[in-house]
């Protein structure tokens, strides 16, 4: 698409979500990548989508309650109970 | 709780593999009831607490994230027969899981968060723009780290529900586009809309959080 290839910063901010998300090709991504290292506002902006995402992780990570994992189990028993004629 | 059959379970396409399993060996032919139940065990129950932090998210609410993940595991379990091993389990679960939310939870919520259309052509014009007037200025990106759990996850459930269960799976899970296309239902370009909106909403809604706790310049 770019008639050089060198990605300039709207090519790079227009696909820098699909860059983060590996679903950019390897060549446009080396070519993204070695835009991001030369530029500091998209290199900046990189960083916050990045830290963000980093902050969802971290925040959204959940341990099942004992007693729903026991209700599962229980309910599973009883379904290879009727279906296995346990 | 009723019993869940087979047939409850919408009749998922089979989740993309990355590597196609040698269609000659498969392991549900051979095997006995015994040693699929260990299977199921071994394979699908690990996932529970990942897929209670999703239905968390879904519906807002402990009570009934653990109804959905107990239908879900239940489906999933009456199923298993179906799930071809060597594919993607997890997408698989998230599939069941989604359907259910859609089919079962949205539907009694009193107040669901429905996004508008997607107005995808809209997005494209407008992606580079709209990152620049988030106002989250990238020198301030260590405040970021400073936002508690809650605040986060309070952010998360302002968005619609389309747009947080995209941002979850693709940024919690990190599962592909094309897997979240199959688990939503979707198209891709879809996906990416959805994801694009809710990424830049969360971010926003963060970005004021920081600014009234006076972590970044107010603008």
């Amino acid at each position: 698409m770019m008639s050089d290839d060198s990605c300039r910063c709207d090519e790079a901010l227009d696909r820098l979500e699909a860059f983060l998300d590996s679903e950019v090709e390897p060549f446009d991504a080396d070519r993204l990548r070695a835009h991001l290292s030369e530029c500091v506002s998209c290199f900046g902006e990189a960083e916050v989508e990045q830290r963000i995402r980093a902050l969802l992780r971290r925040s959204c990570c959940e341990v099942a309650p004992e007693t729903l994992r026991l209700r599962v189990r229980t309910e599973i028993t009883v379904i290879r109970a009727r279906t296995q004629g346990v | 709780m009723s019993e869940p059959t087979s047939d409850a379970v919408e009749a998922t396409a089979e989740p993309t593999a990355a590597a196609e399993p040698d269609a000659a060996v498969d392991v549900r032919d051979a095997e006995s009831d015994a040693e699929r139940d260990l299977r199921f065990e071994t394979d699908a129950m690990p996932l529970l607490d990942q897929l209670y932090g999703a239905a968390l998210r879904m519906t807002r609410n402990p009570a009934d994230a653990e109804d959905l993940v107990q239908e879900t595991f239940a489906k999933a379990y009456a199923a298993f027969h179906q799930y071809r091993p060597g594919t993607n389990l997890k997408a698989w679960l998230y599939r069941i899981l989604t359907n259910s939310f859609i089919n079962s939870y949205r539907k009694k919520q009193r107040e669901p968060l429905q996004s508008n259309a997607d107005d995808i052509e809209d997005w494209q014009e407008h992606r580079a723009a709209s990152h620049s007037s988030t106002g989250l200025r990238s020198a301030e990106a260590e405040a970021l780290d400073l936002i508690g759990d809650d605040v986060v996850k309070e952010a998360l459930a302002q968005l619609p529900d389309d747009f947080r269960m995209a941002v979850y799976l693709a940024d919690v899970e990190g599962f592909a586009y094309k897997e979240i296309a199959e688990i939503m239902d979707t198209p891709i370009g879809t996906v990416m809309s959805r994801l694009h909106r809710g990424r830049g909403q969360l971010r926003k809604l963060l970005a004021d959080h920081a600014r009234d706790l006076g972590l970044v310049r107010g603008a």
